[in-house]
């Protein structure tokens, strides 16, 4: 029954104690926040840190959630001020890590079949951090550019020219290669 | 192929491509790039290479959550959720929606005035006691519980920490009031047995502090035993939690206040002194309710929680 609900009706259960309301939410988001996290962060103790203390302040906020915003955007804005908060912790403002064990050469992807050097990993690494965060959330995370800007604080205009200009980035580094 | 050749008038329909490929194309934005599309052959490869960059994130293998974390994120959620779980659910469910939301809390309020009532009426007599005092008095009485049933339904979801203090002062004193009146209504050995106690009291802020006398016992004792059910009413309906803000907030009272201890030590002004005794007692209050009020709390838990 609860799988049919809306994650804004979940929400509203969640609020009042529902406990099968969270563990429907935990099952549609807990997952891909993870890969989110993985994605920007790279590193796996960083990530399982940064992982538990997002579902930890969802719990602990979800009084002052209100169903008017759309929760997806809520969550990937909890975690994506915890990221900010970790960059700044550890002094970093632009991270360039893809996990271990994504080692994906292009080759054989790129339409003219010739071999590139340059793996997709090694692409996505060259970007900005607003880059690849705006990229990730869109193609891997699948929000809208609507969403993607709440969460990032930016306007639509600005998610798409960052999309936009990883997107040209990306095409830049394999032609290179 | 030659980027260069047509960069200036494709500029516009890159910008489109990246808007197609990831869904966010407006219907007159879609009608426009397919009308460039439809005389541009170098747009067309753009699109064609786009997509499949696009599509090579597919191939990246999205990250596994360790099983224990995922366990573990879950089950750490969980065990939040049931500790904070009404042990008396009934409450939850009281409709606080329009009149309601007013009607039960003055109902409660006016209830408990016609207890308090009851319980000292043998004690009034119209020809000492002012008549406009008494009437007072009671409005106070029912003010203060309906004021503190109310902020509790209106807080049950809130982590106000100002709610719950408030409620928790406001209830505390109330039934310290019929406390107070049921033993001084009759009951002859319990009466003695708390002027006893106000005397015992007495005698050792004498002792320790130079200051005391019954008056100001009474004030510590009712104080203490004022924080205590406070703290313990609490301690037992929302865990730790708030039992522990009672106690550093009656903690801080206490150490803003204890200087006129000194000050008013060797005076028979009462002043700072009595104030400072009866936060003492808060202090002392509140850290008993606090322990007995958890230990409840986690026995009742332990009961009423079924295990899974």
């Amino acid at each position: 029954m609860a799988s049919s609900l809306s994650d804004e009706e979940l929400m509203k259960r969640y609020q009042s104690g529902d406990e099968a309301a969270f563990e429907e939410i935990y099952s549609r988001y807990g997952k891909k926040i993870y890969g989110f996290l993985m994605r920007r962060l790279g590193n796996p103790d960083n990530c399982a840190e940064l992982f538990q203390e997002t579902f930890l302040r969802v719990h602990k906020a979800r009084s002052l959630y209100r169903p008017e915003m759309s929760f997806k955007t809520w969550l990937y804005t909890i975690a994506t001020n915890l990221i900010r908060d970790s960059f700044r912790a550890n002094g970093r403002s632009r991270i360039s890590q893809i996990p271990e064990g994504e080692e994906n050469p292009i080759e054989g992807v790129v339409p003219d079949g010739s071999h590139k050097l340059l793996s997709f990993k090694e692409a996505l690494a060259r970007l900005t951090d607003d880059q690849r965060e705006a990229v990730v959330l869109s193609r891997l995370q699948g929000l809208r550019y609507e969403e993607i800007g709440r969460v990032m604080g930016r306007s639509t205009e600005a998610v798409n020219q960052l999309i936009q200009r990883a997107m040209h980035h990306l095409r830049e580094c394999i032609d290179e290669s | 192929m030659n980027l260069e050749k047509k960069k200036t008038t494709c500029d516009d329909s890159e910008s489109l491509l990246v808007k197609k490929i990831t869904g966010e194309l407006l219907p007159g934005e879609k009608q426009s790039l397919e009308s460039h599309l439809a005389q541009c052959a170098f747009c067309v490869a753009q699109e064609q290479e786009l997509a499949k960059e696009w599509q090579s994130f597919d191939s990246l293998p999205a990250p596994e959550i360790p099983v224990a974390l995922y366990e573990k994120t879950r089950e750490t959620i969980l065990g939040h959720l049931r500790r904070e779980k009404a042990l008396f659910p009934w409450t939850e469910r009281i409709s606080m929606k329009g009149i309601w939301s007013l009607l039960i809390p003055f109902a409660a309020g006016l209830a408990m005035t016609g207890v308090s009532y009851a319980l000292i009426r043998s004690l009034i007599d119209l020809r000492i006691h002012h008549q406009h005092i008494l009437i007072a008095l009671f409005s106070l009485w029912g003010l203060l519980f309906a004021g503190g049933f109310w902020l509790i339904l209106q807080g049950k979801r809130k982590k106000t920490i100002l709610l719950d203090v408030v409620a928790s002062f406001s209830i505390s004193i109330t039934f310290l009031v019929l406390l107070i009146s049921y033993l001084a209504s009759g009951v002859d050995a319990l009466r003695w047995l708390a002027m006893s106690a106000a005397y015992e009291v007495a005698v050792a802020s004498n002792y320790f502090f130079g200051i005391g006398n019954t008056f100001v016992a009474g004030w510590g004792i009712y104080a203490c035993l004022a924080s205590f059910i406070g703290a313990f009413i609490f301690g037992v309906r929302r865990g730790p939690a708030f039992s522990q803000n009672a106690l550093l907030g009656s903690f801080l009272i206490t150490a803003l206040l204890s200087p006129a201890i000194y000050l008013h030590g060797s005076s028979h002004d009462h002043g700072y002194g009595i104030l400072a005794f009866g936060a003492l007692g808060t202090f002392v209050g509140a850290f008993i309710g606090v322990g007995m009020g958890s230990m409840v709390s986690f026995i009742l838990r332990r009961i009423l929680t079924p295990a899974t």
